[in-house]
């Protein structure tokens, strides 16, 4: 399908840019463009291991010692952070807000930030990858970064949300309470369990959650909702008022962490039991927890799939972001697009992913990980990891969130704004008050105004 | 010189009157051939900037260099001052909320509820320091631990540290702040984000320099600060060098340090050594041992546009050649360029002046710059000599063809101007010898050599002293020599001598001459 959008190249400029390609193709894969003499650089945005010693680096440094120094391509890492700041720099950057650097050559984020800067934008992969190298991907993957017909994002990496547990306290506190980890299969499991630990620990919250729109969305779906009516939130939704409604019921009892950041922290910080968060924060886990005497306990992490209420079917979202290179000139474009190719080279592909908690993205590598034919790894939280990967892969179906422009920033305002009005209403009520119906109905009014 | 060329051209214009002679010629052809080539040479010297092997490429690195080492002296001094200026302001406010709670110094240890007020009342001098960043963290170090009875307490520090979240070449105003360390309590207050790596407390033992400053520590902290060679941050990828300033009361007790962290990616982004999109250039500050520049022990940067050598922790062995140097790291890479020392810590620190800023490109690029300066040379040469060879066919058209068609137009019995003296004259001189026929003593007209006598008295002083010396039998180039006159002179004058008594030819007063003599012996 042509590209309708503002902004995208007309007729004329795209064949230019084709006979450009089919020439350079013609002259030997256009190894003609570069020249390991004058190498060209390419500078990288990613969001693996931001603050730790992740093996993305390590990976851009390989390949500039081998590929990169054959062929004349040097990738320079000038940014590692998360997903949703890394989204947030690339949206000021291309719209060239005040402060924001420039655009970097390639970056790797999701899709709901290739509609924020424009897809038309992006270099489509389509013109450098054979169509036998692309069906060699798996086909939602690649589906989930094409827009208007070209790929704009190459599949590096996928993640899903599971469920860590601190199995160190959560022993304990399974065998002086009675509640065990088949319990947290269902989110009824959770809060039950959740009301139990906060009478257990003191009145410590029992449980996080990283993206709380996901909560909302993959349970309302799960239970046959329409979580979105157009690209708005659907409020009359009677599952989403459900799910949400217990969902506020155990955060203003104290069983939910309010905190803001990651699940990890509040982890590790002692601060919570629990944390749905993305398969890829088992990098971020130290092996401990620490006090605010600073004694430290051993963190032993257990990781179950996501919970979900008794009535759902079992429902995942599967995130990872993906390679997206601005358009160049053909020379940076040819380059860039090397880099994508050896980076999801099965070979190099799946010791980076499973050393960081993902998924491969090519059919081959990910039917051997959810057949278990991995050599064994050597932590025992990444082997529960990938035993619950390829258990999620095998009975899981998966939700596809829709993309609209404001995605981003309407999934960063949804946990900010409940996380706000929860708080707001958690200090205001005494720890045994009763939570009433009409209670829980004028938060979710209160909710649905301020998000509006 | 002008008004002489010119001068040359008007006589050159204006027919046979005032034609200049072959030699003078000639050597006004050389001459502008010289000045010519000469002014080319100088032109691409100084326009194209040409010069022998890598000179070119010396004095631009030695310009980069300069002025990186420059930009980073002040950078880094910049730095200190604001770090000195933390410690003051910190060390007032931990005296400030020390007595607010009645407790001294020694308190602090196994004191959660004061540890926590002293990062709570300290916290907003360190972010602020970080709302404009010219760093990547800040943080405050109290020499004292929450929990003495831990095994290894002795180096377990309390403090407060805060990390920029994310690093880009834009320098937001109120940039996102991630808690590195400190208690849960006072990140919680300011709803700060952990850092994936929080710990409660700082390890010193993984920072030998904080107990440099502590233990060096003198109230005149201008020159009690250090710069901690680059380190990794525990359990990150991330490669810093740190700013460490005492931090001291007015009764001169230290009660930690301060200051802050400039990560590999700050450096990188912030203080590019170049801008231009097509340099390979590598800036460095490092450590130097021997000749050895320890790469590890400080940061790199490239060029703002993304080239980046990344230099990782390996040496770069060093040697001096001509004026460049030669860096090899281990892996097989070498490059080219210069270093000068730079000061970093007070020199009164140890290990102040083993600090470098370098300035290098790829050995290969300074191949390829050399060929090329060398190909320019080749290049501009061929041209010259292109140039010189036809200056050559002008001056001989300008000065042998004339002489050529000269002697065709005598053999051919035609006798035309060509502006050249020297045929010219040799023109007139046949022309008036094929006029006037031989004329013997028997053959003299009597009444045209008497007259030829009375004419005598009309020539001037000096056409008399030319015309005697004829009579005495010297010839033309004895008369020149004789009188200090040159031969175009004596033509001149001859020409004269000639038109005044009325001789046609150099024959016939050659005669007259002979019987005057005769008449005279």
């Amino acid at each position: 399908m042509a590209c309708k959008r503002p902004g995208c190249p007309g007729g004329g400029i795209r064949l230019l840019r084709l006979v450009l390609i089919i020439c350079c193709l013609l002259v030997g894969c256009s190894d003609s463009l570069l020249d390991p003499q004058k190498p060209v650089t390419l500078t990288l945005w990613h969001v693996f291991g931001a603050q730790t010693d992740g093996p993305m680096n390590g990976l851009v440094a390989r390949f500039n010692r081998t590929v990169g120094r054959e062929k004349g391509i040097v990738v320079n890492v000038t940014a590692v952070s998360n997903s949703t700041d890394i989204h947030f720099a690339l949206v000021a950057a291309a719209k060239k807000y005040p402060g924001a650097g420039s655009l970097p050559d390639m970056f790797i984020t999701y899709p709901k930030t290739v509609f924020a800067i424009g897809p038309e934008r992006l270099m489509n992969w389509k013109d450098w990858l054979p169509e036998e190298k692309r069906l060699e991907f798996i086909s939602s993957f690649v589906e989930e970064g094409t827009v208007d017909g070209r790929l704009v994002l190459l599949p590096v990496a996928k993640s899903l949300n599971v469920l860590f547990i601190n199995a160190t306290i959560f022993d304990q506190f399974a065998m002086e309470s009675g509640v065990s980890y088949d319990d947290l299969a269902t989110w009824e499991g959770m809060f039950a369990a959740a009301t139990r630990y906060y009478k257990w620990s003191g009145g410590k919250a029992f449980f996080k959650y990283d993206d709380w729109l996901h909560y909302s969305m993959l349970n309302t779906v799960s239970l046959g909702g329409n979580f979105f009516q157009g690209e708005k939130i659907n409020f009359r939704d009677e599952r989403f008022r459900k799910v949400w409604h217990r969902l506020a019921e155990s955060a203003l009892s104290g069983g939910v962490c309010l905190l803001g950041g990651y699940s990890t922290t509040a982890m590790m910080t002692g601060e919570t039991l629990c944390g749905v968060g993305s398969t890829a924060s088992v990098l971020y886990f130290k092996d401990t927890v620490t006090y605010p005497d600073n004694t430290t306990i051993p963190l032993r992490l257990k990781i179950l799939p996501v919970p979900t209420f008794q009535e759902g079917r079992l429902l995942a979202v599967q995130r990872g972001g993906g390679l997206g290179v601005i358009k160049s000139t053909p020379q940076k474009e040819y380059a860039a697009s090397i880099f994508g190719r050896w980076l999801t080279d099965t070979e190099n592909n799946v010791p980076f992913v499973t050393a960081t908690g993902y998924s491969p993205v090519k059919e081959d590598a990910h039917m051997a990980l959810v057949k278990e034919d991995w050599p064994s790894f050597t932590s025992d939280s990444y082997k529960d990891l990938y035993k619950t990967i390829s258990n999620m892969h095998m009975q899981h179906s998966f939700y596809v969130p829709p993309l609209f422009e404001g995605y981003g920033e309407m999934e960063r305002d949804f946990s900010e704004l409940q996380r706000e009005i929860f708080s707001k209403y958690r200090k205001s009520l005494r720890n045994d008050a009763q939570i009433s119906p009409e209670l829980l109905h004028s938060i979710f009014q209160e909710f649905e105004q301020s998000l509006d | 010189m002008f008004s002489y060329i010119k001068k040359i051209l008007e006589i050159r214009n204006n027919d046979s009157k005032y034609s200049i002679n072959l030699r003078r010629r000639l050597i006004l052809y050389l001459v502008l051939m010289a000045v010519g080539l000469l002014s080319c040479a100088l032109l691409l010297v100084f326009t194209l900037n040409l010069s022998p092997s890598g000179d070119n490429v010396a004095v631009a690195l030695a310009k980069d260099l300069s002025y990186y080492e420059e930009r980073l002296s002040a950078y880094f001094g910049d730095t200190a001052a604001r770090g000195i200026h933390l410690s003051t302001l910190a060390a007032r406010e931990m005296e400030r909320t020390l007595a607010e709670h009645g407790a001294s110094f020694d308190d602090i240890s196994d004191n959660p509820r004061l540890i926590t007020a002293l990062q709570r009342n300290t916290f907003a001098i360190v972010r602020n320091t970080l709302l404009f960043p010219d760093c990547s963290g800040a943080f405050i170090i109290f020499d004292a631990t929450v929990n003495t009875s831990l095994p290894g307490s002795e180096h377990s520090r309390c403090g407060l540290y805060l990390k920029l979240a994310n690093i880009t070449v834009s320098r937001p105003v109120n940039p996102g702040i991630l808690w590195t360390r400190g208690t849960h309590e006072v990140a919680l207050e300011n709803g700060l984000i952990f850092h994936n790596k929080w710990e409660l407390e700082f390890a010193t033992q993984r920072m030998p320099f904080y107990r440099k400053v502590i233990e060096s520590a003198s109230k005149n902290l201008m020159e009690g600060y250090y710069y901690h060679p680059a380190m990794r941050l525990h359990g990150t990828s991330e490669q810093i060098m740190a700013l460490f300033v005492p931090i001291v009361g007015k009764d001169g007790r230290t009660y930690g340090a301060c200051g802050f962290e400039i990560s590999a990616m700050f450096f990188k982004l912030m203080h590019p050594v170049s801008a231009d999109p097509d340099a390979r250039i590598t800036g460095l500050i490092a450590r130097r041992q021997g000749q050895t520049i320890l790469s590890g022990s400080g940061l790199e940067a490239g060029v703002a546009s993304g080239y980046f050598a990344d230099l990782g922790n390996g040496d770069l062995r060093t040697e001096q050649e001509g004026p460049l140097t030669t860096f090899s790291l281990p892996d097989g890479r070498t490059f080219v360029g210069m270093y000068k020392k730079t000061t970093l810590s007070p020199p009164v620190v140890e290990d102040a002046g083993s600090w470098v800023v370098a300035c290098f490109i790829p050995k290969e690029d300074y191949i390829i710059a050399i060929y090329k300066n060398n190909a320019k040379i080749l290049l501009y040469c061929v041209a010259i000599f292109g140039m010189a060879g036809v200056l050559c066919w002008y001056i001989s058209r300008k000065c042998i063809v004339p002489l050529v068609s000269g002697i065709d137009a005598v053999k051919a019995g035609v006798a035309q101007k060509t502006n050249i003296h020297e045929i010219d004259d040799l023109l007139d001189f046949l022309a008036m010898n094929s006029q006037v026929p031989d004329v013997s003593v028997e053959d003299v007209d009597m009444s045209a050599f008497y007259a030829f006598r009375r004419n005598i008295d009309t020539l001037s002083k000096m056409e008399k002293s030319v015309f005697d010396l004829y009579l005495q039998g010297h010839s033309t180039q004895e008369i020149a020599e004789e009188l200090h006159i040159s031969i175009n002179t004596i033509k001149f004058h001859n020409k004269n001598i000639y038109r005044k008594l009325n001789v046609p030819s150099r024959k016939a007063l050659m005669l007259y001459v002979q019987m005057m003599r005769r008449v005279q012996g």
